[in-house]
């Protein structure tokens, strides 16, 4: 990292902010912006933009001349790209495999995350919490989704 | 006196059975998720609003009220017994309330905690009662100036409080409002920033956002930290205080539940601040302050009850004004928007049910909090032996079909994950989610009032200045950027919340 920035937390926060409140504010001007008198849909946002911006500016110039804001504790790259992984999984294996499937895999990736993951008591806890859910939201709350997979459940007539 | 009608008409509507059940609920979870660390009321919150939807509003509100109010309970629990605090509202707890158990006095400690809780619960049902007539009447009468002004003080009030850097908050603050106004624009009807995503018509899922911001990043925090738990394996003997117990926490009770109160109705008031004043409070009082530290148990009674004075009464702005002072009440507002109610000073006139049901089920959830905490103590005490190993996965899943029943939708799940690595970076960088949650709910109420202000005065934006009620209520908010000024006002505040921080 440069030695010129004295804090990194201020200078990702000021960055993230100003390109948020930019982009914000160019995709604003695309909208009609009407008058403050008829405001269309692009003048609030427009607004916000810009002063999202400029406090953006602002930290990025601090980040530069105080130490004031710290800088960025190391980041825990694994847990949380496993931990996403089990999320996205749920998501794109709910529709064509059915809630049990998809809870059981989602699971199983969520252990995988954490320090201490031991393969075993992962894949009982898996089957333990896709049967509960089942039980949980389906049986009891009624919810309605996808229970096993499709080609399964239309082959067995389900 | 009408307070008497509507008491009696809360008190119906909360002891039907079905909101009775409704509370028990909510407590119970709201015990379970206090007494566990890494897991709070907003994560549990944040998870349980979809399943809400499905259920009628009055009981949603009551349950999920509950839980806030509940987790202070049990969060003193784990403070006491294992010196974590199991919510971050009863860090203080664990000062004075682990030296007691250490002593062998955990008995006592965890009666006065929930005595102290009980009284102030009861003091601030009733103020709720009290107060939010009035207040709705006042606010009745704003303009849409008014209320543009009203929600500029509460965002601000909010960050200046209970944040490190404010100009970081700000920051996430206009973030959330941005985030906001995602999707149809309802006076025109332009879709913005959709970028062709049909799921985003209707804008972002606030159930998405809370539960990828707060259950999922918080999470990813926790694993990256290594457990440490020493369960304070101690029996629990004896839980009545003696005399003496009951006559030293007579006034900390009293003076914590006031402080509590009056802090709970705040911006960025409610549990966490009300528990450190009252602690503070205390010790300067005491006549022997070196007691503190050492077992006193008025630092037991004073900021326990403070917490759960606050965690109600922070309702009050919530339900009368529609501003929540702090990310918990946004997510009510949150859940009552899912059911179509807007919250403002409309909603006594309009769900009175709701309402006073409400208000009165806080008193009933409190009672069973006392029954529910006291003799079962040693139940909730057990529940800390499961590990985290085996908790999180549950979590996640549970977030991930919670988010997926609201509208039957996988594109919520992906938005979930999405912002569960934007809170996750954000944390990071020193940024703090529950501005941008109170950002997010408020953003298209402010331009709505915003372009109506300015539509009534032709563009004139004098208007919020010159209208007495609107131009005080900025002048407050200016004059909380100016104290921060102050050096002596910004030590204290740096203090409160490098402390509030370090949890």
């Amino acid at each position: 990292m440069d030695k010129r920035i004295r804090s990194t937390q201020d200078f990702w926060t000021g960055g993230v902010f100003a390109a948020f409140g930019m982009i914000t504010a160019v995709l604003s001007a695309g909208y009609p912006l009407g008058s403050a008198s008829r405001m269309g849909p692009g003048y609030f946002p427009m607004l916000l933009g810009i002063i999202l911006a400029l406090i953006g500016i602002a930290i990025l110039v601090r980040s530069l001349t105080s130490e004031e804001g710290g800088h960025v504790s190391r980041l825990h790259m694994w847990p949380l790209l496993r931990l996403l992984l089990s999320i996205v999984a749920f998501g794109l294996l709910l529709n064509p495999l059915g809630l049990i499937v998809a809870a059981f895999v989602a699971v199983l990736i969520a252990a995988w995350a954490g320090p201490e993951f031991r393969p075993g008591e992962a894949i009982v806890t898996a089957l333990v919490l896709a049967l509960g859910s089942w039980i949980v939201f389906v049986v009891a709350l009624k919810q309605t989704m996808p229970l096993w997979p499709v080609q399964l459940a239309s082959f067995l007539g389900l | 006196m009408d307070l008497f009608s509507n008491l009696a008409l809360g008190l119906a509507t909360a002891v039907s059975l079905q909101n009775i059940a409704y509370c028990f609920l909510g407590v119970l979870l709201g015990t379970v998720v206090g007494v566990l660390p890494g897991i709070g009321p907003v994560a549990t919150i944040s998870m349980l609003l979809p399943v809400t939807y499905g259920i009628e509003p009055t009981g949603a509100l009551i349950m999920l009220a509950g839980i806030y109010y509940g987790a202070q309970y049990g969060g003193s629990t784990t403070s006491i017994l294992v010196n974590l605090p199991g919510e971050a509202s009863t860090v203080v707890t664990c000062i004075d309330g682990y030296q007691m158990a250490r002593q062998g006095r955990a008995g006592p400690a965890l009666a006065i905690a929930a005595v102290g809780s009980f009284v102030a619960g009861t003091f601030a049902t009733v103020l709720c009662a009290l107060m939010a007539a009035p207040l709705a009447r006042v606010a009745s009468q704003f303009g849409p100036a008014e209320y543009f002004s009203l929600m500029v003080l509460g965002l601000i009030g909010a960050v200046v409080l209970a944040n490190r850097s404010v100009v970081r908050a700000v920051g996430m603050v206009i973030v959330g409002l941005i985030l906001g106004l995602v999707g149809t624009d309802v006076n025109t009807g332009t879709s913005r920033f959709t970028f062709g995503v049909h799921d985003l018509y209707d804008g972002i899922g606030f159930v998405a956002i809370a539960v990828g911001m707060f259950a999922i990043s918080e999470i990813v925090g926790n694993l990256g930290q290594p457990e440490k738990r020493e369960v304070f394996t101690s029996r629990v003997t004896g839980l009545m205080p003696t005399g003496a117990d009951l006559k030293a926490s007579a006034m900390p009770i009293a003076r914590g539940t006031l402080l509590g109160s009056a802090l709970g109705v705040l911006p960025a008031g409610g549990a966490l601040i009300a528990s450190f004043a009252s602690y503070a409070l205390e010790k300067r009082l005491a006549k022997d302050p070196s007691r503190f530290g050492k077992g006193a148990i008025e630092g037991v009674a004073g900021p326990e009850s403070a917490n759960n004075a606050g965690a109600q009464t922070s309702f009050i702005p919530m339900l009368t004004l529609g501003i929540p002072p702090n990310v918990v009440m946004a997510l009510m507002v949150g859940a009552l928007l899912l059911h179509n109610i807007q919250p403002g000073p409309q909603i006594m006139t309009k769900q009175p049910a709701l309402f006073w049901g409400l208000i009165t089920s806080m008193w009933i959830g409190n009672l069973m909090l006392v029954i529910l905490n006291l003799p079962l103590v040693g139940l909730w005490v057990r529940l800390l032996s499961i590990p985290y190993r085996l908790l999180y996965p549950a979590i996640i899943l549970f977030c991930c079909i919670g988010v997926y029943t609201l509208a039957n939708n996988t594109t919520d799940v992906f938005i979930a994950a999405l912002f569960g690595l934007m809170g996750y970076v954000l944390s990071k960088i020193g940024c703090e989610p529950a501005p941008m949650l109170l950002g997010f709910v408020l953003g298209p109420m402010m331009e709505e009032y915003f372009r109506r202000a300015l539509l009534i005065e032709r563009g004139d934006p004098s208007v919020f200045f010159t209208r007495p009620i609107s131009a005080v209520l900025l002048f407050i908010a200016l004059i909380m950027i100016a104290s921060l000024l102050l050096p002596a006002i910004g030590r204290a505040r740096e203090k409160a919340a490098s402390e509030a921080e370090k949890l």
